[in-house]
């Protein structure tokens, strides 16, 4: 189960980036919601990786 | 100790000039802080002087440079007697007088006849020259040597990363720079100073996460019960599908 937590959050972060990358490519074609909305989904990407990892106390 | 290290403390103790010994210390300072002085020289003279020595550049530049070479000489020599000197020179005083050499040059720096390629390997220089002044080790100098040092047997890593964890790591970094090269093809002036802060912002999140990411490989952890880590996620998985939900949506209207 642990390893596949560990893949799991290695996919996540590189989707994140992946989704940074896209927004600030289309930030630079001009296209500002699209560029929001794949900003937004890299951090929320990115969040849902950290809680993978290591959940908050309070959830506990 | 030996005859040969006599004669060198004799040597050494023998009297010299004091303009020659305030020349050997001065080469010696330099040599010391090398770790800054040689990144700070290639900055400077990649994204300071290079602009100042146009047609166009106005004089004020040229003597804002050269007192910023003279911050960035000065330094090494006041590092030692009077450290909060030397960083002020080195700080303060360098990275100063080029941020007003940039100012005066106002549209003459776009000439730079070496943009852009120069120009990114001079702010990889100032990155170098703002690592260096750091706190470094001292070449030779054992951290166990110190007096505060607690003797005892040498403390064990309590666990060992996964061999793949370096690898795991570069995947992570490679993909974080990913947004910052893309945000050089922005062309836009303000767009693409906007780009590249966000650009900068993600890389570091990603590259802060990931390292967590890649520490933990394989690492034994007490996971709580798979329902306990599903509501913990839940807020962030929750606005993800809302986002990719809306996302669809907008696709079909569009």
């Amino acid at each position: 189960m642990s390893k596949v937590v560990d893949a799991l959050s290695i996919l996540l972060v590189l989707g994140a980036s992946l989704a940074f990358a896209v927004g600030v490519a289309a930030l630079g074609e001009r296209r500002d919601l699209s560029a929001i909305y794949w900003l937004a989904v890299g951090g929320l990407v990115l969040r849902a990786a950290v809680e993978l990892l290591r959940p908050r106390s309070g959830a506990r | 100790m030996s005859e040969l290290g006599a004669a060198h403390g004799a040597e050494r103790a023998r009297p010299h000039s004091p303009a020659k010994a305030n020349g050997a210390g001065a080469l010696r300072a330099l040599r010391d802080r090398m770790h800054t002085v040689l990144p700070g020289l290639y900055a400077w003279l990649t994204t300071v002087a290079l602009p100042s020595v146009n047609h166009s550049a106005p004089s004020s530049a040229r003597v804002t440079a050269f007192f910023a070479l003279l911050a960035l000489l000065a330094a090494p020599l006041f590092a030692g007697a009077r450290p909060w000197l030397g960083r002020a020179l080195g700080i303060f005083g360098f990275i100063g007088c080029s941020l007003l050499t940039w100012l005066l040059l106002g549209s003459a720096l776009v000439r730079n006849p070496g943009d852009p390629v120069l120009s990114a390997l001079g702010a990889v220089a100032f990155t170098l020259y703002a690592l260096g002044w750091g706190s470094l080790r001292r070449r030779g100098v054992v951290p166990e040597d110190a007096p505060n040092v607690i003797l005892g047997a040498p403390l064990q890593p309590r666990l060992r990363p996964h061999p793949i964890a370096p690898f795991v790591f570069g995947l992570i970094l490679v993909s974080a720079l990913v947004p910052v090269f893309l945000a050089f093809r922005v062309v836009e002036a303000e767009r693409g100073l906007f780009a590249h802060a966000v650009a900068i912002l993600a890389a570091i999140l990603t590259i802060t996460v990931g390292a967590r990411v890649a520490t933990g490989l394989g690492q034994p952890r007490e996971l709580p019960a798979s329902a306990e880590r599903l509501n913990a996620a839940a807020v962030p998985l929750a606005l993800l599908a809302l986002l990719f939900g809306l996302g669809f949506l907008w696709l079909v209207v569009r």
